[in-house]
C-alpha cells in the first residue's frame, strides 16, 4: 500500500510537469536581433537606391564642384517629403507608389509612409520602423496605471500610465533599449527619447499649433503628471496624425488634419465626399500597405508591410479547409499606439501576435469567407461591409489618395521630423519574412 | 492491485490538465453561453483583465483574450446578479460558410445609470473553430461583437 501511495504521488508529480505545457497560443517565436535585417550597402541589391541618391547629389551640387543652394535644398526636401501630387503641375496624383500585396522593395502608400514618418518621430529614429513587437515580446516593466493618481484622474475615467522607473522602461522596451545601446543615438539635432519615451496615453491627444505643427513630445492627459518625463499618444490620436503628415484629408471638403476618433472614422466612411472608401479585397489582394482596420469605439491600426499570404488564405485553400485559418497565421505588420505589452505606445507589431481579440476575429473570418470563395474560383471582391459573420462596427478602409480632391496641398509637420526625414525606410517597404 | 494500475495507467495518459479543447457535444448554444460568462466576468474592461473572473481555468473551451478599448474608457452599464439570470433565447447561424453566429439573450439587469431592476435583449456575435488543432489553442471559437452593454457579475465588478 505504501509502495502503491509513494508511486502515485510521484506519478501525480510527473504528471503536473508533463502536463504543464505552454498554451501554444502563447508560444514565443523568435524574437531576437538580427544584424542581418538591416541592409548591407555594399549588398548589389541596394546598387539602384545608391545610383539615385548620386544623381540627386550631383544636380544638387552641379556635378559635385558646388555647395547646394538653400533654394535647391528646399525643393527637394519638399519633393522627398511633401504629398504625393506637389511635384505635378497638372495636380494629378502620380501612381508612383505601389499598393499591389507581397513583392519587397516597393514604394508604399502614402498614408503608410505616413504612420512610419510618425513612428519614428516618436522615436527619433528610422531604427524604430526596423522593430516590431511579436508574441515573445515582454511586457514592458516600470509602468503602472490607475484610474487616478493623487488628486489626477483619467480622461472620462479612463486609465493613467505613470511610468516610475525610465530605466527599466527603457530596458523592458524592445525598441528603446536597442537605441539606448546604440553610440550613434540620439543623431544630430534629434530628442533622445530614452529619456523620455512613448508611451500609451489614453486621452493624450495631439493637434496642430498655428504654424501648422504638431507637438508630440509631451505626456498629454493619459500620462499622469507625476509620472517621469513621457510622449504620451492613444490610438485614434496616432491615426490622426499619420494621415495629416502627409496631407490626406478625410473628407473632400475638411482641411489636411482632422482629429478622427474610431467612431467619427467609421461614421465618416458613408458621408458624402468622404476619401474613405471600404477597401476592396480579393484572395490574391486581401490587404495593402495603408489600409486601417478600425473597430468602432475599440481601436484603429493602420497595415504597415504585407507579406506573402497576408491572411492564411492560400495555404488554407490549397489544403481545402478555411476554417483553419487564424490570426496566427497572419503575415502583415501593422503600426499604432496602443495598449499592447503593457501599454507600448507607438510601436509596429506582427499582427500573428494576436490570437484573438474582436478585430482580429473579424479580420478572420474575412479571411475564411475569401479562401472560400478561392475554392470555388469565385473571383468577386469584397469588403467588410459584403460579408456576412462581420460585425458593422469593423471597417478596414483604404484612403482615396488618386483622388487630387481628397490631398491637401498642405501637410501638417510632426515635432521632430526633421531628425528621421531622411529615412530610406520611410517610404520603401522592406523585405518582409514570416517568422517559421 | 490491478485497479491501482489501472488507476495509474489512466491518470499518466490522461487528456493534459491545462490544454483548451471543443468537445464534439457542445452546441452553438453552449459556446454562446460561454462567452457571455466572460463578457459578464468584464472581458471588455481594462481593469477586469488579471480578474479571478477571467481565469483560463474557469473556462476550458474558450481562449480568454482580454479585450478593452484603447479609444474609449468603457464603464460598466449594468450590474447582473447572478449568472442564472442569463437567458439565451435564441442562437441564428449567420454564415454557414464561416460558421458565424448570433446569439440573442435576455439578462436581468440592474441599471448602473438609474439603479432600475430590469431585463434586457442583447445579442454576442461569434464564430466556431472546426478542427481539433484549433480547439486545443482556441477553444471553441472567437467572439467578433460583443454585446452593445457592458454587463458585468456583481461579484466580477472591478474593485
Amino acid at each position: 500500500m505504501r509502495v502503491i501511495s509513494r508511486t502515485l504521488f510521484v506519478v501525480f508529480l510527473l504528471m503536473f510537469t508533463i502536463s504543464c505545457k505552454e498554451n501554444p497560443a502563447n508560444n514565443t517565436l523568435t524574437g531576437e536581433y538580427n544584424p542581418d535585417d538591416y541592409k548591407d550597402e555594399a549588398n548589389p541589391e541596394y546598387e539602384p537606391e545608391e545610383d539615385t541618391w548620386l544623381n540627386e547629389a550631383r544636380d544638387l551640387t552641379q556635378d559635385f564642384t558646388e555647395f547646394p543652394t538653400s533654394d535647391g535644398m528646399n525643393r527637394y526636401i519638399e519633393n522627398a517629403t511633401g504629398p504625393p501630387n506637389n511635384p505635378c503641375p497638372d495636380g494629378m496624383i502620380p501612381d508612383s507608389w505601389d499598393n499591389s500585396v507581397g513583392p519587397t522593395g516597393k514604394e508604399l502608400s502614402p498614408a503608410a509612409v505616413g504612420v512610419r514618418r510618425v513612428l519614428a518621430s516618436f522615436y527619433q529614429s528610422c531604427k524604430a520602423i526596423d522593430i516590431t513587437l511579436d508574441a515573445s515580446t515582454p511586457n514592458l516593466k516600470g509602468v503602472v496605471k490607475a484610474k487616478s493618481f493623487g488628486g489626477q484622474k483619467g480622461v472620462s475615467g479612463g486609465y493613467l500610465r505613470k511610468i516610475t522607473d525610465t530605466n527599466a522602461f527603457v530596458n523592458s522596451h524592445a525598441v528603446l533599449k536597442r537605441l539606448k545601446g546604440d553610440s550613434s543615438y540620439p543623431g544630430k539635432s534629434c530628442k533622445d527619447m530614452t529619456k523620455m519615451p512613448p508611451i500609451y496615453g489614453y486621452g493624450s491627444r495631439a493637434y496642430p499649433n498655428k504654424s501648422g505643427t504638431v507637438k508630440i513630445f509631451k505626456k498629454g492627459g493619459g500620462v499622469a503628471s507625476g509620472s517621469q518625463p513621457a510622449a504620451g499618444i492613444d490610438c485614434s490620436a496616432f491615426i490622426s496624425m499619420a494621415l495629416g503628415s502627409q496631407g490626406l484629408k478625410i473628407n473632400k471638403s475638411s482641411g489636411p488634419f482632422t482629429d478622427i476618433t474610431t467612431r467619427s472614422f467609421h461614421s465618416q466612411i458613408n458621408r458624402s465626399g468622404s476619401c474613405l472608401k471600404k477597401a476592396t479585397m480579393t484572395p490574391e489582394a486581401p490587404v495593402k500597405s495603408g489600409d486601417i482596420i478600425n473597430v468602432a469605439g475599440s481601436h484603429m491600426v493602420m497595415i504597415d508591410s504585407v507579406g506573402e499570404d497576408p491572411l492564411g488564405i492560400e495555404k488554407a485553400a490549397a489544403a481545402g479547409n478555411c476554417n483553419s485559418i487564424t490570426p496566427k497565421k497572419f503575415n502583415f505588420t501593422y503600426i499604432h499606439s496602443g495598449a499592447i505589452k503593457g501599454s507600448y505606445g507607438p510601436s509596429r507589431v506582427k499582427a500573428n501576435l494576436h490570437s484573438g481579440g474582436s478585430m482580429w476575429n473579424n479580420l478572420r473570418v474575412m479571411a475564411v469567407k475569401m479562401c472560400q470563395n478561392k475554392i470555388k474560383n469565385d473571383g468577386s471582391p469584397v469588403n467588410s461591409g459584403s460579408i456576412r459573420g462581420v460585425a458593422s462596427k469593423f471597417t478596414i478602409t483604404r484612403h482615396q489618395t488618386s483622388d487630387p480632391k481628397c490631398v491637401s496641398d498642405k501637410r501638417i509637420k510632426i515635432e521632430g521630423e526633421e531628425c528621421i526625414n531622411k529615412c530610406s525606410n520611410l517610404s520603401m517597404d522592406e523585405k518582409y519574412e514570416e517568422e517559421s | 492491485m490491478k485497479k491501482s494500475l489501472s488507476l495509474i495507467i489512466g491518470i499518466l495518459f490522461s487528456a493534459n490538465a491545462f490544454a483548451l479543447s471543443c468537445p464534439s457535444s457542445k452546441t452553438p448554444k453552449d459556446v454562446a453561453m460561454d462567452m457571455i460568462r466572460a463578457e459578464l466576468g468584464g472581458i471588455v474592461l481594462e481593469e477586469n483583465a488579471e480578474s479571478d473572473c477571467l481565469d483560463q481555468k474557469k473556462f476550458p473551451h474558450l481562449l480568454i483574450q482580454s479585450d478593452f478599448s484603447n479609444d474609449e474608457a468603457t464603464k460598466v452599464d449594468a450590474v447582473v446578479k447572478h449568472l442564472e439570470d442569463v437567458k439565451i433565447i435564441k442562437v441564428e447561424l449567420t454564415s454557414k460558410e464561416t460558421h458565424s453566429y448570433k446569439a440573442i439573450f435576455e439578462v436581468k439587469i440592474k441599471d448602473e445609470k438609474t439603479g432600475i431592476y430590469a431585463t434586457t435583449t442583447d445579442k454576442i456575435r461569434f464564430f466556431l473553430y472546426t478542427d481539433k488543432e484549433n480547439h486545443k489553442v482556441f477553444g471553441c471559437g472567437g467572439v467578433t461583437e460583443h454585446p452593445s452593454k457592458v454587463m458585468v457579475l456583481k461579484s466580477c465588478l472591478p474593485k
